[in-house]
């Protein structure tokens, strides 16, 4: 009862006119952000977060986590039509989905992807609501000792996340982690790593850090070469043959069961939801000689897969506070700007804001769906748009987002210096995600440590005396060790740093 | 022709058709090993600066932890993994074929990168003394012109309408702050 009735609490803030307005606004900017190759959702959160700053929280959160699982859409257009992932997550649907278009069956791709999308989005919402209420009781159980290790766990799984190399990963992790010590030290108020400068005082804020690491190091690693011309394929009609939307039934339920597994995995980016997914009907298909060539199940599956994980990714950040991807981290920074702390707290204090974006999901997906389908060719109108300028007019919406955030040019400053280091970053192959999940994990891990400390009069090794501490570090070695045998034994998790 | 290294893991030396073979190892293929050396050595220097500081800080104060603790042992571990990372570049093969820094690249290129970091230092610099639309017509005429090879008249209408369509999207509609000319003529000149 307690759900439905928060459900409903929910859905009278969700369903007011700005509220809506905002889910809309969200959308399309995600259906935007996926169709853009070259803005992902973590550089796309982090640039619309400053513009949220006089919104209600609420309609702030909405929007952004709209932009969120809107892109896992959008980047489904580009795979399809012109061979092009607009976002990693989409990069498998490229197998069939382009294929399908060169046969004419663009319009029945895209519609198939769109309803598998909306069907993986509502089911893991759906588990959404059953599961946080239920983590939610237990994160209130957790004092400052489980909470560290609970951050511990989270940031294990950072290997996950690793491309090439694990030690490259661990190493960008703790710059994340040393990046987030700057500013006044949360116990005395002494000023780390400041330099002198007020603006450093209160932390490096992420959203210029993440805007450099993500979108203008892309931008400068895209235009070292000369930006092509797209060709698109057409689209006939947008509505799938009656075998289609029967061949992709069954994918689609598997690849939500995944998707929605997976997503409660830190680390797990949606691409992994999507590429098991392709495997898994492939490995189940009777015709496994179709794929690649235009089989509708290898766009069902994946694509509702993506979708339900980016989804699902929201429950541990919402009943825990532990931020799963990049784009998630954002989503927590825009929680903290707004002065909310995702977690068990958030339920008991701020239901109406929790229970409203949850119910936003729903809305929010159906939205995707009005917006994808009927406005198919406004998506591919879009596209023509020629890349050089998109580029540029890129730039200069980082150049607001920035200067936004704090109405000072400081922030712009930090734009510059981190988007040369991630250029330097990628061109070394060091992972970028780690360090923006360490970076907004890093102060809430310093200070439950720093508490545990305290209650234990220094004695650090007296944590360990915890159950639920001493399990919860059991699980993170373990995960380490199956991450260390995955890879050992070939196997690799894919390292999306944009999403 | 292909060699194992030492520990059997790695390949190195030409493929079957005369090109560079991939080289293996345990952590990825090795394609530049000078880069990662010099990446550990500075991070291996930041660790040590980051320590000194953090322990010029306090480690310990009267209440618990001291305001160094944390950046300290995370500069340890920043340290360890730093060499951790030197050690296993040494440990690889070293490839008969040299690879190509993944620093080289044509003028061509350098340009574009350059144009375009260029343009956020100039916003950095400009934008206090020639307001936000100002030096956004700048970056873009400059921009649109030279990454995608356009006309001046191309670009100056795609300069103007972004700096001044951005200006009014987010001044008037979405009642952001941007950057105001100090310059009072300039700042006169300004329509919204």
């Amino acid at each position: 009862m307690d759900t439905i009735s928060n459900l409903v609490l929910g859905a009278s803030v969700a369903f007011t006119g700005t509220n809506l307005l905002f889910a809309v606004a969200g959308t399309i900017v995600g259906m935007l952000v996926g169709v853009l190759p070259g803005l992902g959702p973590a550089a796309a959160t982090a640039l619309l977060l400053p513009l949220t700053f006089g919104l209600s929280p609420t309609g702030a959160i909405i929007m952004l986590a709209a932009i969120y699982y809107g892109s896992q859409f959008g980047g489904t257009i580009t795979s399809v039509l012109l061979n092009v992932p607009g976002e990693a997550s989409s990069a498998v649907t490229c197998l069939d989905g382009h294929p399908m278009a060169k046969q004419g069956r663009a319009g029945s791709a895209l519609t198939i992807a769109a309803l598998g999308s909306v069907m993986g989005g509502v089911v893991a919402t759906i588990c959404l609501i059953v599961a946080a209420p239920f983590l939610t009781r237990v994160g209130l159980k957790l004092g400052p000792p489980e909470q560290f290790a609970l951050m511990v766990f989270a940031l294990s799984l950072l290997l996950a996340l690793a491309g090439d190399s694990m030690i490259k990963a661990m190493i960008m992790g703790i710059l994340g982690l040393l990046l987030g010590t700057i500013g006044l030290d949360p116990t005395e108020g002494f000023p780390r790593f400041t330099f002198g400068m007020s603006e450093l005082f209160d932390g490096l804020s992420f959203v210029p850090v993440v805007m450099g690491l993500f979108g203008l190091a892309d931008i400068l690693i895209s235009i070292e070469n000369r930006l092509a011309l797209r060709n698109i394929s057409r689209v006939e009609s947008v509505l799938p043959t009656r075998s289609d939307l029967r061949r992709s039934v069954f994918p689609a339920v598997r690849g939500t069961v995944l998707g929605s597994l997976l997503g409660l995995v830190p680390g797990m980016m949606p691409s992994v939801s999507a590429f098991l997914s392709y495997a898994s009907e492939r490995a189940l298909s009777k015709t496994p000689q179709e794929f690649g060539k235009g089989a509708v199940e290898g766009v069902a599956g994946p694509e509702t897969a993506n979708n339900a994980h980016a989804t699902a990714a929201l429950i541990p950040l919402l009943s825990l506070g532990i931020p799963t991807t990049p784009t998630i981290a954002v989503i927590l920074g825009a929680f903290l700007a707004h002065g909310l702390i995702p977690g068990p707290l958030l339920f008991r204090d701020h239901p109406d804001v929790v229970w409203a974006v949850i119910t936003s999901f729903f809305i929010g997906n159906v939205i995707l769906l009005l917006w994808n389908i009927p406005f198919m060719r406004v998506w591919i109108a879009i596209l023509k748009v020629p890349q050089d300028i998109m580029a540029c007019m890129i730039v200069v919406f980082m150049l607001i987002g920035c200067y936004a955030e704090a109405n000072s040019l400081f922030g712009v400053a930090i734009l510059l210096v981190s988007g040369v280091c991630g250029y330097v970053f990628k061109k070394l192959d060091f992972p970028v995600a780690p360090l923006i999940l360490a970076l907004v994990v890093g102060p809430l891990m310093e200070r439950s440590l720093i508490q545990s400390l305290e209650m234990f009069n220094g004695r650090g090794l007296e944590i360990l005396t915890r159950p639920v501490v001493i399990a919860l570090l059991v699980v993170a070695l373990a995960a380490v060790g199956f991450i260390l045998a995955s890879r050992r034994s070939g196997a690799r998790f894919a390292s999306d740093d944009g999403e | 022709m292909t060699s194992k290294n030492r520990t059997g893991r790695g390949l190195h030396g030409r493929g079957a058709r005369g090109k560079p073979a991939m080289v293996c190892s345990g952590q990825g293929p090795v394609l530049m090993r000078r880069e990662q050396l010099a990446s550990s050595a500075i991070l291996l220097l930041l660790a040590v600066w980051i320590g000194v500081s953090a322990a010029s800080m306090g480690l310990q104060s009267e209440l618990g932890p001291g305001p160094g603790f944390f950046p300290f042992w995370l500069s340890v571990l920043l340290g360890g993994f730093s060499v951790a990372l030197a050690v296993t570049t040494l440990r690889e093969p070293v490839p008969t074929v040299r690879p190509d820094s993944p620093f080289r690249m044509s003028v061509w290129s350098l340009r574009r990168v350059l144009w375009v970091t260029g343009a956020v230092l100039f916003f950095l610099i400009a934008s206090r003394w020639l307001g936000y639309t100002a030096t956004v017509f700048v970056i873009l005429l400059v921009l649109v012109k030279s990454l995608g090879n356009r006309s001046i008249a191309v670009a100056g209408l795609v300069a103007l309408c972004g700096s001044v369509g951005s200006d009014v999207l987010f001044t008037k509609v979405m009642e952001v702050s941007l950057p105001v000319s100090r310059l009072d003529f300039l700042a006169r000149l300004s329509l919204f």
